[in-house]
Order: C-alpha cells, then structure tokens, then sequence
C-alpha cells in the first residue's frame, strides 16, 4: 500500500469514526439547543403564563333607562389585551393541573363628545378607560394530551374579578353634580377554553426548549370568557360585564 | 576614555532631546464655566437666544504650568486648535476668536468669554453686541467647541496641551417659528386646534397655547333712522323718495339719502354696509310711483328690513319720508378675524402678559391639541400658538384661531343621567342583590369539597 493509500485510508476510517458521533451529538451552543434529546424527562412545570387579546363591550346599559354607553360609543367591537400567570400548585394524576391564577387586562373607549344642547359632536373626546384583574382557580386538563397523545388541553377558571375604571372629558377628569367619574366594578368571573398543544408541530424544538429555558409545553387557545363584574347585580355599580372570546398564546413553565 | 566618550554621548543625546521639547512643553488646565446672567437650570453647556439677549457670561479657571513663553487665545468654532484655521486668510472660516491674549506669567487665571462673542459669525471680529443674538445662523441646535490654546507666536504651532482645552457647547440663538394653519373648533371649556408644525426644526420640544377673550358677544342692531322727507321742488314735479335707512347689527349701517327724481320717485335708500354684509338699495319709482324701499344691512345673522318707499311725489309735492329699517337681529357669532378690541394676542409677537395660559402639549409629532379647561363655555376666545425648542426658546404667535367653547355630555354624565350610580371612586361598594354574594361563595365552597373528596 502506498504512502497515498495509506493515507486516504486513516482520512476514510476518521471520517467514519466522526460521522455517528456528530449526528448523535447534543448540546447547547452559541446559538441554542441543538441534536436530539433522548428519552422524555421533562422539568419540573410549575407555572402558566398566558399572552391575551379579546373582544370587550362592556353591558353598560343593562337596567339603564336610556343607551349612554351605546349612544356614545357605538357598538363596534372593542378589544383588550391583557396577560395571565398561573401558579399550577396542584397536579392531579390523570386529570390535570390546579391552582389559582391572576390576570390583568386593560381596554379604552373614545369617541368625540357630542355637544350639551344637542348641537352635533365637539372636537373634545370623552373617554371610559378600564383596567380588569381577576383572581380564579384555574384546572388544566392536559390528561388528553399527556395520557392520550392528542394535542388539546380544555380548561376552565374560575373566581373574582375588579375592575378600576375611570372617564374623563377633553383635558379633564370627568365629574357630574360632584360625583368622580372613577370606580371600582366587580363580580365572579368564569372562563371555558381549549388550548392547541404547539409542542406535536416539533417535538425536537419543544425539547430542546425544555432543556434550555425550561418551557414544558406552548399552547395557541381559545376560550369562551366571562367577567360579570356587575356589583353581584347592585345599582351602585358600573356594569363592566363581558361575554366574550378571547385568544391567546400560553407558555407551561 | 570610554567613560567619557558615554558622558560626550549622554550630553548631545540631552541637548537634542531638549531642542525638540518645545513642542508640547507645558500644561493647561481649564476648569469648567460658571456663568453669570444666564437663568434656568440647563445644562452649563447647553444655551439658548435668551441668554445672549442676557448677555451672559462665562468664567473660566485656567492653570498654566510649565508654559513660559508663546501666546494664549480662546477661538470659538470648529477645528480652532489647527493654526491654519485660525488665520485670517482662510478660504472657509470656521473659527473666531474670543479673547485677546492673556499673560501666561501668572499660573492661576480667571478668563471671561461673553456667549455673544462665543456665537459670533466666524471670520468676524465679535463685538458682544447684541447684533451677535441676531446673526444669521443655521436651523436648529448647533455644535461648536471652545478652544483655549497656547501657540509660538511665530510658528502659530500649539505648544501647551492639557484638560479641557477644548470644550463644547450647544446653542440655538434663533426662537423657532410658530406652526402655521392654525385651526381651532369647540371643547369643552378649551379649544381644540389642528395646525401645521413648522417646516425644518428639528428641535421642537413643546407647542404653547396662549388664549384671550373676544369680548362679550356683539349688541342688537339699532333700528335704521326715518328717511328724511324729500321736499318738491315745483315745476316739473320732482320728488325724492324716502331714504330707507338701516342699521344691521353690529355694524354701524347709515341708509343712502334718496336721490331726487324728476317725475320719479326717489331712490330707495342704500343700507349702509355693516358687519354681515351691504345692504342693497331701492329701485327708482316711475313717474307718480314712489321709489321702493331700501333694504336694510344684513348683520351677521339677520337682515334689517328696510325702510318703506316714500309715497309718490306729485307736482309740486314732495315725497314722503320711508320709515327706518328695523334692526337686524344681531346676534352672536364668532369673529372669524378675532379683530375684538379684549383681544391682547398679537400674530408674530411674543406672547403678551395679559394672555390666558392655555397649556402646553408635546411637540413630538403634534398636528394639533387641546388647550386646558380653563375658558368659559359659550364666550368668544381667540388662541395663538408659540413653539418651544429643546433650549426652551419659545417663539412668537401665530396667526389666531377663534371659537367658542361649549358644553359638552360626556359619557359619565349621560350614564348618571340614564340613571346610573356608578362611580365616585375607587373604593366605593353597593349592596348585591339578595343571595349574590352567597350563591358565589357556595359555589366556591362546593368546588373545594369536591376537590378534596377527590383527593381523598
């Protein structure tokens, strides 16, 4: 065999060392996560955290003798957009997660004032700004995805909700006959959703997230969304209840 | 001989070293300015036209070590610590100098630079007057550096280096322009303006509104005086008619005398034009008919009526007078012009004492805004508006807007006026309605009990 052979030969048998290992190699480097990860081990799933858009149209004129909200605002849908974070305290085997959640939300309504003596609309803008929050239990159950391998997690939360909520006036905050035009509404709050296991799209990506930042599972969903802050029906209160869809992308933690 | 011929060696190599020294061989170090007659709490190096209106001035600790000889000058410009852009026979002159020399035998120094000086034309010889504030001057905030230098007067090389021997400033001596266009429609207790923001400014901070009182609203018209009687003239007949004066509202109207006719009747009277508009006069009258009417002058909303034709003349009989026109209506309207006597904003002034301050808004890419709540509803107001840049010049008015703030419903009043409670704070409460409260806290408590039976 010549110098040459020999040669072409270690290169070949290198090469062939080389190639397994590279294609079972996994890791972590500059740029992220790469190869694959074996077996199912997954970390520890904590916490929930929830991305949310949805529609808004608050039941103001509900009990009322005329339509103010209606008449002011019109009835083009409005939207929120707010954030969730679970703390998923409890796992029930075969069944799902359990633990209470709080979420945030803000929305604001504006339109041009119409003039006292009936005189069309002024250049002046009346605004209705409202922050909801909300305390629920929320139960995940992600035994169809977990136990039956199909990539859906229905749930449901429930709880109470607050909403601040103040208007104003042009330049100014709005008041009548001495009374602030701010407030605090509030009641049950209940909400019925699917979520889109994301992780089937790519198992290997899903993964490798897991191993790196520690994300258990993402969810594209959509849920049915419930907040009757109406005072528990009092007259007192501004009714800010919503019955609405919401959705949303959500992070397993 | 060896040692020798090293000390021979040591010594050239010493005096060759100290014949190159010269080049940079003391030190200058300049503290940074105090200024005097310069108010507000910007930035020591940050000036604006007031200032050099003020004539501010600005002190400079300097400490010389180790410079026995050359020449010590302060330029102001760019690239100042190059001789060659210190000459006078520079085709592009960036730099002008701001202080005479200074005797460099004392190691502490107190030099005083005017900000007039410092901003003066380069090329020029400044002055501190305060021609200087008006200078022509770019757009916008400008950049230019102090330069403190030590030089050989002969070479003009700089033979002293140090700190702070260049120190930058930014300035604007120009107030910007106003915005143009200036638009302004009802608000509640305000108006609310659109305007155009002024081109090439690139250091706008603020728009400012400055509002004022059009007065109170104009009175009614005056009824227009009798036209005066037209006496014959005999022979041929002649009459005149009746001049049918009016007065429209506002504006002060004198009907036109009826001219004589000959075998006619008179002329109606020509209204005398007042603030709405000319009234139009009578046709003439035929023979044996009398002259028609003059119409009276329209106000801003209503004509007056003008006065009735004066019968016809006869021979020998004159004409009788036509009545006055009756008064136009004459009420109120904004003055489009804001010509109204209250009126203290003056178009390309600055702002005047007596103004209204009516805020303030964000000049960042601001078409438009509303001025604060604090004008009357249903008065006339006049509103100019000024431009402040980031060195807080604020510039003179613009052209004026004028409108009249009105009442408005907002959405909390029309809810209060449908009947509802709502609001009156954060922390206000209502009763629930019976069993509210307790159907959700039982559907709580159910949940829990199902929960941990499960568990269980």
């Amino acid at each position: 065999m010549s110098s040459r052979r020999r040669a072409c030969a270690a290169f070949a048998t290198a090469i062939a060392l080389l190639l397994p290992a590279a294609a079972h190699a996994q890791g972590v480097d500059d740029f992220g996560g790469y190869g694959r990860v074996r077996g199912n081990a997954e970390t520890k799933q904590d916490a929930a955290f929830e991305l949310r858009i949805g529609r808004y149209l608050p039941e103001v004129d509900k009990g009322l003798t005329t339509t103010p909200f209606q008449d002011t605002f019109g009835t083009a849908n409005r939207f929120t957009f707010g954030a969730e974070v679970d703390w998923q305290v409890l796992r029930i085997k075969h069944l799902g997660t359990l633990g209470p959640g709080f979420g945030w939300s803000y929305t604001k309504f504006s339109e041009r004032a119409p003039f006292a003596d009936g005189s069309g609309l002024s250049a002046s803008t009346t605004r209705l700004n409202i922050m909801p929050m909300y305390v629920v239990a929320v139960l995940r159950a992600d035994f169809i995805a977990k136990d039956l391998k199909v990539p859906f997690v229905p749930y449901a939360k429930f709880g109470f909700g607050y909403a601040m909520w103040w208007s104003s006036d042009g330049q100014r905050s709005a008041t009548y006959q001495g009374e602030k035009g701010k407030g605090g509404s509030y009641g049950v709050t209940y909400a019925l959703g699917g979520m889109f296991l994301l992780d089937v799209l790519d198992e290997d990506d899903a993964k490798s997230a897991d191993g790196i930042m520690g994300i258990n599972n993402s969810y594209l969903f959509a849920e049915w969304f419930r907040p009757q802050l109406d005072g528990f029906g009092s007259n007192k209160v501004l009714n800010l209840a919503s019955s609405s869809w919401v959705l949303g992308f959500a992070l397993e933690m | 001989m060896r040692l020798f011929r090293l000390f021979i060696a040591t010594l050239w190599l010493l005096t060759l070293g100290l014949s190159a020294a010269p080049a940079h061989a003391g030190t200058i170090n300049v503290a940074l300015p105090s200024w005097t007659k310069r108010p507000g709490d910007r930035l020591i190096n940050l000036l604006n036209r007031q200032d050099c209106l003020n004539d501010a001035v600005a002190s400079f600790s300097i400490q010389f070590v180790g410079v026995p000889t050359g020449a010590f000058e302060v330029w102001s410009g760019t690239g100042c610590d190059q001789a060659a852009n210190r000459q006078t026979t520079t085709v592009i002159q960036n730099c002008v100098r701001v202080s005479g020399s200074v005797p460099l035998s004392t190691i502490n120094q107190t030099v005083t630079i005017r900000f007039r000086d410092m901003v003066a034309v380069p090329g020029t010889t400044p002055n501190a007057d305060i021609a200087e504030c008006n200078s022509t001057q770019s757009v916008g905030l400008l950049t230019r550096t102090l330069y403190f230098v030590v030089f050989d007067a002969n070479t003009q090389a700089t033979i002293a280096t140090g700190t702070n021997t260049a120190w930058a400033f930014k300035y604007d001596i120009s107030a910007p322009p106003p915005p143009t266009g200036v638009a302004a429609q009802s608000g509640d207790g305000s108006l609310v303006t659109t305007f155009t923001p002024p081109a090439g400014e690139t250091n706008l901070l603020h728009y400012h509104f400055y509002c004022s009182p059009q007065g109170p609203p104009p009175a009614m018209g005056t009824a227009g005086s009798a036209g005066t009687a037209a006496t014959a003239t005999g022979g041929a007949g002649a009459a005149t008619g009746g001049a049918g004066a009016a007065t429209g509202g506002a504006g002060a109207a004198t009907g036109g005398a009826g001219a004589a006719g000959i075998d006619t009747g008179g002329l109606g009277g020509t209204a005398g034009a007042d603030a709405g508009g000319l009234g139009t006069g009578g046709s003439a009258g035929t023979d044996a008919t009398a002259g028609s009417a003059g119409t009276g002058g329209t106000d801003a909303t209503a004509a007056g009526t003008g006065g009735t034709a004066g019968t016809a003349g006869t021979d020998a009989t004159a004409g009788t007078a036509g009545t006055a026109g009756s008064a136009g209506a004459g009420s109120f309207m904004p003055d489009p012009n804001c010509t109204s006597l209250n009126n203290v904003l003056e178009p390309g002034q600055p702002p005047p004492a007596g103004a209204i301050d009516c805020g303030t808004i964000g000049a960042q890419g601001a078409t438009g805004g509303e001025t604060n709540p604090v004008l009357g509803n249903d008065s006339g107001y006049a509103v100019a508006v000024a431009t402040e840049d980031t060195v807080n010049n604020v510039g003179v008015l613009s052209t004026l807007a004028c409108g009249t703030p009105k009442d408005i419903t907002g959405f909390f009043e029309a809810y209060r006026k449908a009947g509802g409670e709502g609001g009156g704070g954060y922390c206000t409460f209502g009763p629930a309605h019976t069993g509210a409260v307790a159907g959700a806290l039982g559907f709580l408590l159910g949940a829990c009990a199902l929960l941990a039976r499960r568990r269980r």
